[in-house]
């Protein structure tokens, strides 16, 4: 599926160092580095969102490493998942809100660790 | 640094086909391979993703060589290499089995090409290849390394598929290999595998040097090590993090009540298992998952998933396809109909690079995937028996056999083998029909290597 160029360009304006990735048939957005909310360890990692449907989740964020926070996303449900040659770990998190953009869905998952 | 080429059937074939043309004046032709690599600290794949034939009117007439080409051609190739950012091989065909050896002319003319190539792109790999009929000889320049690296293992995957682990066998080894083979043409075998004379002159050989990735070492994977070892397989990538519990003794084939009460890792049980029939096996098993024995699994010919989740297989399969390994997933599933019966659902799936995946076959979906993480939570142990294992795990060792030894010389496809419990039947899943002659659309050959990061700035 071909990506919006509107919502690249408003994820860009953001996250400059952003780009795809493609797995299986699927495009991934990479996202490096991603600025985690205030309180996690390490502050910053990099970021793989699917920006479609995975495992029932309408969208998900992948993380390069697992993090400490005290945000509610505390169930890891995905440990050392291989994605695009690399190592992702992930929360549950459902965002349970469709139509987002891709800005939007990478900062509805970041609520998982505020 | 190990270092494999690997070359997908039908471009092997579709190069062989192209070079074997008669060509207008030239007394031979030339191709190119498109290459992408996976890359590891230990481990190099080489994947040949396209074929290109020279045009033929890009033939020099030169009659102190087989076949010379102008500088059109070898500009297109360079073309290639940069638009596409993949690695260009020149291609030729000498024919004949074994390792095909280089002329003079070869080892003179064709260095300085791969030099070119790399100036034009130092991020891949190019070189120079001799097609024979069931090997090539390779003489490749890797991104980071100076110096051309030859004779490289080469494997071609498909049906049936070659192994030519060449740098596995020491130079006695190979001696050993050697004079085994002289001594079963003359109708001396070994002992041990007479039996199974059948699969063919070199099978001892071919089954004792292919490196076999066992991914889940309970139920399944203790049926199939157990057998693939009595086979003469010797060298296995064992994964599986689990150590052996008291629900897994009425199934998981070799454990035993001493195992439980040490809580032994499942692979050191499955290792046991080899080493009791070949005391020179090799074996990686660290009891570790099998994402964190990326470096060893590149190095398999083939992968056997024996997993419970759908969602691994999704991900051994996307790894298997990502570094053109073919890959057979083994399962079975117990449940209860709506008349409270139970009955048991299992699979053998042989998912094979460019051919139709187990999305494209049905047995991967959102839906199946969205159900079991959903349940995931919630589920219990799940039931398993020893009987259907043993059914589904030797249909399963029958297919590595066929593809590797090509015995029967039907295995053609990719296999669907759906088991039904209730009636003990194993047959093929109706879909496969219907998929044959389809190319995969979720993993084109031209995405194996390394995944490639394309900003958007």
């Amino acid at each position: 599926m071909a990506l919006d160029q509107n919502q690249v360009k408003e994820l860009t304006g953001y996250y400059p160092k952003s780009g795809v990735v493609e797995d299986g048939g699927v495009e991934f957005i990479l996202i490096s580095p991603l600025l985690l909310p205030p309180g996690c360890d390490p502050a910053s990692v990099d970021g793989l969102l699917c920006p479609v449907l995975r495992d029932g989740y309408t969208s998900r964020l992948f993380l390069s490493s697992k993090i400490k926070h005290s945000g509610p996303g505390q169930n890891w449900n995905a440990n050392g998942v291989i994605i695009a040659s690399r190592q992702w770990w992930a929360v549950s998190w459902n965002t349970q809100q469709e139509n987002l953009t891709l800005l939007g869905m990478v900062v509805a998952h970041l609520r998982a660790f505020k | 640094m190990k270092t494999i080429v690997k070359i997908p059937r039908g471009l092997f074939e579709q190069a062989k086909a192209d070079l074997e043309r008669r060509h207008p004046f030239a007394s031979e032709r030339v191709g190119f391979y498109s290459t992408r690599c996976s890359k590891t600290k230990g481990t190099t794949l080489v994947h040949c993703i396209a074929y290109t034939p020279v045009d033929d009117a890009h033939y020099l007439d030169d009659e102190t060589v087989g076949a010379r080409i102008g500088s059109d051609a070898i500009t297109q190739a360079m073309a290639r290499s940069l638009n596409h950012s993949v690695g260009q091989i020149h291609v030729h065909y000498h024919g004949g089995y074994g390792l095909p050896r280089p002329s003079q002319t070869d080892s003179c003319e064709l260095p300085p090409l791969s030099g070119s190539f790399r100036n034009a792109n130092s991020a891949e790999s190019h070189g120079w290849m001799i097609l024979g009929e069931a090997d090539a000889y390779s003489s490749l320049l890797l991104p980071g390394r100076p110096n051309a690296v030859s004779s490289l293992p080469v494997s071609i995957v498909g049906f049936p598929t070659i192994v030519n682990q060449r740098s596995r066998q020491s130079f006695f080894g190979n001696m050993v290999s050697r004079l085994t083979m002289r001594l079963k043409k003359h109708g001396r075998q070994d002992a041990r595998y007479s039996r199974q004379s059948f699969l063919g002159v070199d099978s001892d050989a071919i089954i004792a040097r292919t490196v076999v990735g066992l991914v889940g070492l309970g139920g399944g994977g203790s049926h199939i090590i157990q057998q693939l070892a009595h086979l003469g397989f010797k060298n296995f990538v064992l994964c599986d993090n689990d150590v052996i519990s008291e629900s897994n003794l009425n199934r998981l084939v070799g454990g035993t009540r001493a195992d439980v009460r040490a809580k032994r890792l499942k692979t050191i049980i499955a290792e046991r298992a080899v080493h009791r029939l070949h005391k020179c096996a090799s074996i990686i098993g660290r009891g570790v998952k099998w994402e964190d024995s990326v470096e060893d699994l590149l190095g398999c010919d083939l992968i056997i998933g024996c997993v419970d989740k759908f969602s691994t297989r999704r991900d051994l399969e996307a790894f298997c396809r990502r570094h053109i390994i073919p890959y057979l997933d083994v399962g079975m599933d117990v449940h209860e109909l709506a008349n409270g019966r139970f009955e048991i659902d299992g699979q053998v799936i042989l998912s094979m690079p460019g051919k139709p995946c187990m999305h494209c076959m049905g047995f991967l979906n959102e839906s199946v995937l969205a159900l079991e993480a959903a349940k995931y939570d919630a589920a219990g142990a799940q039931p398993q028996v020893v009987w259907s294992n043993g059914l589904l795990c030797s249909a399963a060792v029958g297919v590595v056999v066929d593809l590797l030894t090509d015995w029967s010389e039907t295995l053609r496809e990719p296999v669907y083998l759906a088991f039904k419990g209730s009636s003990l039947s194993l047959s093929t899943d109706n879909r496969i029909a219907a998929l044959r002659g389809i190319t995969c659309r979720h993993y084109p050959l031209d995405k194996a290597g390394d995944a490639v990061f394309r900003p958007f700035l």
